[in-house]
């Protein structure tokens, strides 16, 4: 059953990215995206500026093969004028079926503070968030796939079947 | 002006391939956030093909007093690099001129945007870096008058190593004997290394100089390796008239933090030394570079923002020529995201800016210190817009001291810091 409602919920991210294009991202979105995710996710902010958001992305592309329900979101703070480099990156390490959002043209001092006002603009940063959401951490710089796997592990009533088996595995 | 001598031809020719470039590729009008657009209701003077583009079409500009209190612009609207002046502190601007007829890629935001400097006889020099091909490559670009902004020479890259790779975020002075000095992060080493199967982290600081009016540089030189690639790259000139250079570095594995060094001769760097020790382990882009101002007694004032765990926020640090540095002192209100320090000094007197967000709208602050920054007035805020703005920058035609914030609402603007002005010394 869990893995249906995975399923579905992946054939749901693959609909709303189907236009190839990245969702725009507002100073309203985050709050939208806590009250929709239901698992615990990883909330990636990368840009095509940022030489290693590109390493990053890379890393993300073989734990997404390797994991494929990993719950992941990946936002561009790069200009909506640049979606379609964002799409072509993304391809590049078959990221772009996962839900994938670009920074609106609101002014980037408010996109930011709507998710973190003591985010400074630093790339890549990523905000783990637990299922319950009584948590969130953020961190700065790359990540790399035993950060991922072991702060799933510590949120482990999050962690979706087949992650388990993998973890269960190590 | 060669913008007005182009014929209308010519001009439509440009206006066309800008326009192609802008649709294809974005880096060059940046389109990014906030403070890119023009002011309300102007977008139609930037988009008009009759029209040369103004300054509020620009997204990052930067802007100098000559010793004549004549203010002078660089900035790049469309693929081409437009330089401008003004009379009258900013209120109205002269005609545009173009320095590069045929139209490029011109990188143009906070971290790394058009420079401008002038020489004590008034000759106008302009910098830039054109993004190449590949994302994170780039050379750098110059262009100078002789004949007060009326005509400028042919762009050239300054750069001598041409592969596929960064040489990018330069920074530009001139000295009072005429020296042009250029410093850049480069990645030839790192594109070489990757070639031959070796790990390069970061980029390099690259550095060159013209001692005939920016008619040549000589060769390239590296000052060190391993730098952060892309905060932006600071110069200014010391008491020998010999440049002095500020950027974030890499020390170890992954600590960013920020180094200086200054130079025994023109063609002679000395010793980098690490100048701040907030020990930022962080394998990202800060996107955040400092500030450095040296007065005219010899001292360097330094701004800079941290994000280490322990130590983070902006801070002011002095260092002397001949004598001991000052511990490093936090400024700004780090829960309001205090952000892109400025740092101006004169004599005894420094000032500080940075800008905040407080959820609604962005402000900017100033702080001024009468004793050398050994100690500081109220921080207060000068300015506020709630569109979004650029990095602000302090200016001064040695009456006034003035901040550069050109914010989406209001346009490219200065605002005079009244402190300053009442009480600068002559």
């Amino acid at each position: 059953m869990k893995t249906l409602i995975l399923l579905i919920s992946l054939l749901g991210c693959y609909a709303a990215n189907a236009t190839g294009k990245p969702s725009l991202f507002k100073s309203d979105s985050y709050k939208q995206l806590i009250e929709e995710k239901k698992q615990a996710f990883l909330m990636l902010m990368w840009s095509l500026d940022c030489p290693p958001c590109i390493k990053e992305l890379s890393t993300l592309g073989l734990l997404q093969k390797q994991y494929p329900d990993l719950n992941m979101v990946l936002i561009s703070t790069d200009s909506p004028a640049r979606s379609d480099e964002i799409n072509k990156l993304l391809s590049r390490f078959d990221l772009q079926t996962i839900d994938n959002w670009v920074f609106s043209t609101e002014p980037i001092q408010r996109l930011r503070y709507s998710i973190d006002p003591q985010w400074y603009g630093e790339l890549p940063r990523s905000y783990f968030h637990n299922k319950q959401k009584t948590e969130r951490r953020a961190v700065t710089g790359i990540l790399n796939s035993d950060h991922i796997l072991s702060w799933l592990k510590q949120s482990n009533e999050a962690i979706p079947v087949i992650l388990t088996k993998a973890l269960n595995d190590q | 002006m060669q913008g007005q001598s182009t014929s209308s031809k010519m001009k439509t020719f440009n206006f066309l391939i800008g326009l192609l470039l802008l649709i294809t590729l974005p880096e060059i009008g940046i389109a990014a956030h906030g403070a890119a657009n023009a002011k309300g209701g102007d977008l139609d003077k930037c988009t008009d093909i009759n029209q040369l583009p103004t300054l509020d079409c620009a997204s990052a500009p930067s802007s100098v007093f000559s010793a004549t209190g004549r203010l002078w612009a660089a900035w790049s609207y469309a693929g081409h690099v437009y330089v401008n002046y003004s009379d009258d502190k900013a209120e109205t601007f002269s005609k545009p001129v173009s320095l590069n007829a045929i139209p490029e890629k011109i990188s143009a935001h906070g971290e790394n945007r058009p420079k401008i400097v002038l020489n004590t006889n008034g000759n106008i020099y302009v910098s830039w870096t054109t993004p190449l091909k590949k994302r994170f490559t780039g050379n750098v670009r110059f262009s100078f008058s002789n004949d007060m902004g009326k005509s400028f020479s042919t762009p050239i890259t300054v750069n001598d190593n041409l592969d596929l790779t960064g040489h990018r975020f330069e920074a530009l002075s001139v000295a009072k004997n005429g020296n042009i000095y250029l410093a850049w992060l480069d990645k030839r080493d790192r594109f070489k290394a990757k070639k031959e199967g070796r790990d390069y982290h970061g980029a390099a600081l690259y550095y060159t100089w013209s001692d005939d009016g920016g008619e040549s540089f000589h060769p390239n030189k590296k000052i060190i390796d391993h730098s952060c690639e892309c905060c932006r790259v600071i110069i200014d000139m010391d008491s020998n008239d010999l440049p002095v250079i500020l950027w974030r570095n890499i020390y170890g594995k992954n600590t960013r933090d920020h180094a200086l060094v200054s130079f025994d001769s023109a063609s002679q760097p000395g010793k980098p030394v690490r100048v701040s020790y907030d020990n930022w382990q962080v394998d990202a882009c800060p996107h955040h570079g400092p500030d450095l101002s040296i007065s005219n007694t010899g001292d360097y004032h330094m701004a800079w923002f941290n994000n280490a765990d322990k130590r983070h926020g902006l801070f002011y640090m002095r260092m002397g020529e001949n004598t001991k540095r000052t511990t490093p002192v936090n400024f700004g209100n780090y829960k309001a995201a205090a952000s892109h320090p400025g740092v101006l000094s004169n004599n005894n007197q420094v000032w500080l800016t940075w800008k905040e967000f407080n959820g609604k709208e962005e402000t900017l602050w100033s702080q001024y210190s009468a004793n050398n920054g050994e100690t500081w007035n109220k921080a207060k805020v000068v300015a506020k817009t709630t569109q979004g703005s650029d990095y602000p920058f302090l200016i001064t035609d040695n009456k006034s001291i003035y901040i550069q914030w050109k914010t989406a609402q209001e346009g490219f603007r200065l605002i005079v810091i009244d402190e300053a002005s009442k009480q600068m010394v002559q």
